[in-house]
């Protein structure tokens, strides 16, 4: 089976495609940059053998060019699942930020991934398939800092659940992680409160699981946090600077 | 200036004796690695396993390249394996012995990465028949921020490539690395160990030895057992299945000095000599291992590096021609037994190949010795420095993060040259790191 991997060539993305491909699975790796998805298919062709087809995309592009995925995937066994690890957040992105960095997180982290999922759900249904959304402790309330980030994943989550009920019917599988801190390259340039979570565990974390459905946090303690930020007075809540 | 994503680290040299806070980024894409401006100045970083400090410095950018580590090529007619300078050997020898493959090469602990070894041009278990690591390198692509990326190998781009290979990231971030590999001869080693009175034993040993794996362990400390010790010689052995993936406990530089004390000193020393002298006496005189057991002993072996504390050790090699070996060891006994010097074990291998770069190698034999680090630790490096010098030696850069760089331009040949080609390649010296600053190669 085959599994497209939207942000695929580092982080949380290279750790999915590393676990389904060494699960086996057939991958086709979307990124932005040509230069590093190439080396990590070649990389996992060689190590677990498997068919891996990378592909160069902008997620900040309109139209997405899903004729080029498809014409991919044709050489490739059925679609089993999509997994969307993408997504792009900006120092700068407090209120009032520019038209177009604003156009820009919200196509790359709401626009962008759920167009993906539109355009394969209807092969997804028919193979029983995965959609596996992701996003972030961010989310838990709007605060000066992200404020299009956490906006546009929070309207992620909202059309994840959306599609929770719609396939509550079908065999379709959808989860929606909610990330706290991952040791990826983001993490690694900031003093962080808490400590990271290896993406590798997450990754293993979401292939068990791909056959469920329903909201989850990543690693399970943030949950508490998001809930102790969700509702913690406003009188407390305006004063903090996080 | 933008550097990316970066923060500061504090870097400690593997021996533990330099440290240093300054910048440090860890690129996972390509773009990362390009984003620092030109003039910024930058050494690459591997797993950060040299006892010196070459790959950070003050006022230069760290930039680790551990997740450049993705496999790009397998050729299976010509064996050779193309991958990215920030894979660790124990994962080339994951893949490779499953394989039926193998890579001679290999130094002391498994973490190390394949760009350290391009690097530092290190040595493996027998360099007389293997060489050095460069001997195996086919091609690498380095990237140099005023030049971009360039492909070199022994026919194209050879004064680059040969100035990488032992030049200690001062030409540029390698990024990948084709490797020639070998047939697995069979899966497991046969390491035999014969226990020798003296240094002369010991050569005359390894000298008539043709195992695949040869080198000498001996008593260091100052007293009557100085030079007893034992020579392994190890053979490919048996066939079947390859040996399983080998599990340790990883020890960094900062694992490494947890203890805030040396716990060795001049008793200690002598009981923890004489105790595996005396142990070898009553093990069996062949053991059957893994390749990995057999190439990494330091990796399940970690208390001999821990037990230096915080206070580190100092160790340094040094290559010395066949002709001399014999008079350097006597003078190197008389030197530990006139000055008490805390030198804690020894160790020889026989050498063969041609010295480039920065690199140690040549034909002869190397010397290992490790000192635990007190009030008389320096001036015998320092007499040591003068004994290699006069005899004409040839110190590993990569295993003494003190070697000053007069020391360095007089012992080896090709220093000059290196020097030259370097200033004439990088009029700004854009990678630093501490190494090249004492050695003047700013």
């Amino acid at each position: 089976m085959t599994y497209i991997i939207v942000g695929g060539s580092s982080g949380l993305g290279r750790a999915l495609a590393e676990r389904f491909a060494a699960a086996g699975c057939e991958l086709v790796l979307v990124s932005r940059d040509i230069r590093d998805t190439v080396p990590l298919a070649n990389h996992l062709a060689i190590k677990y053998a498997v068919k891996v087809s990378p592909i160069a995309m902008d997620l900040n592009c309109s139209p997405l060019p899903f004729d080029a995925i498809d014409a991919i995937l044709e050489g490739h066994l059925p679609l089993q699942g999509l997994l969307m690890p993408a997504g792009i957040n900006d120092d700068n992105d407090v209120v009032g930020l520019s038209d177009k960095k604003l156009e820009s997180l919200s196509r790359i982290n709401y626009l962008a991934p759920c167009q993906l999922l539109n355009h394969y759900l209807p092969f997804l249904e028919k193979n029983s398939g995965v959609i596996v959304g992701f996003g972030s402790i961010a989310t838990a309330r709007g605060r000066s800092r992200n404020a299009a980030y956490a906006a546009a994943k929070r309207a992620l989550e909202s059309y994840f659940e959306s599609l929770a009920h719609y396939a509550a019917s079908s065999d379709l599988s959808c989860q929606y992680y909610v990330l706290g801190y991952l040791d990826t390259n983001l993490a690694f340039a900031q003093n962080l409160l808490f400590p990271l979570a290896s993406v590798d565990r997450v990754a293993d974390v979401v292939y068990k699981r791909r056959f469920t459905t329903g909201r989850r946090f990543l690693p399970r303690p943030w949950y508490f946090l998001y809930r102790v930020v969700q509702l913690l007075p406003w009188a407390i809540f305006k004063r903090l600077s996080f | 200036m933008s550097e990316g994503l970066v923060r500061e680290t504090c870097f400690t040299s593997f021996d533990g004796t330099l440290s240093l806070i300054t910048r440090h980024q860890r690129p996972d894409r390509f773009s990362h690695l390009e984003l620092p401006a030109a003039a910024v100045h930058r050494i690459p970083r591997g797993g950060g396993y040299s006892y010196s400090a070459a790959s950070f410095g003050e006022n230069s950018l760290v930039q680790e390249m551990t997740r450049f580590n993705r496999f790009l090529e397998f050729n299976p007619e010509k064996l050779t394996l193309k991958l990215e300078v920030g894979v660790r050997l124990i994962d080339l020898m994951a893949w490779a012995l499953p394989r039926q493959l193998h890579f001679p090469v290999l130094p002391g602990y498994p973490l190390i990465t394949v760009g350290g070894c391009v690097a530092a041009d290190v040595h493996g278990k027998n360099p007389y028949k293997d060489g050095t690591f460069s001997d195996w390198v086919r091609q690498l692509t380095v990237f140099h921020p005023r030049k971009g990326y360039q492909s070199c190998s022994p026919e194209e781009n050879p004064d680059l490539f040969a100035m990488t290979c032992g030049g200690y990231g001062l030409t540029g971030v390698i990024t990948d690395v084709t490797l020639q590999l070998a047939k697995l001869p069979a899966p497991w080693i046969a390491l035999f160990q014969k226990r020798v009175g003296s240094f002369e034993e010991a050569e005359r040993e390894l000298s008539s030895c043709a195992a695949d794996i040869a080198y000498s362990w001996h008593d260091a400390s100052a007293g009557s057992n100085f030079g007893r010790g034992i020579v392994y010689t190890g053979q490919w052995h048996g066939n079947g299945a390859p040996p399983k993936p080998m599990k340790f406990h990883p020890m960094t530089a900062e694992t490494r000095a947890r203890l805030p004390v040396c716990a060795w000193n001049g008793l200690t020393a002598r009981v923890a000599n004489s105790a595996l002298l005396l142990h070898s006496r009553y093990k069996k005189d062949v053991s059957v291992m893994s390749i990995l057991d057999a190439s990494f002993p330091f990796a399940s072996n970690v208390y001999f590096h821990k037990l230096f504390g915080r206070p580190g050790l100092r160790e340094t090699q040094f290559l010395m021609s066949e002709d001399k070996i014999g008079q350097c060891l006597e003078a190197l006994k008389k030197l530990v037994c006139d000055t008490g010097a805390p030198t804690m074990m020894l160790s020889l291998k026989r050498f063969k190949g041609v010295q480039k770069s920065l690199s140690m190698s040549g034909t002869g034999y190397l010397v290992a010795v490790d000192c635990y680090r007190n009030a008389r630790t320096d001036l015998f490096m320092h007499h040591l420095d003068q004994l290699i010098l006069d005899m004409g030696g040839q110190p590993n850069l990569s295993k003494d993060s003190r070697i000053p760089g007069e020391v360095a331009e007089l012992s080896i040949a090709s220093f000059a040259a290196f020097k030259q080609g370097l200033f004439e390649y990088d009029r700004e010296r854009t990678m630093r790191s501490e190494l090249s600053q004492r050695l003047g190669l700013l």
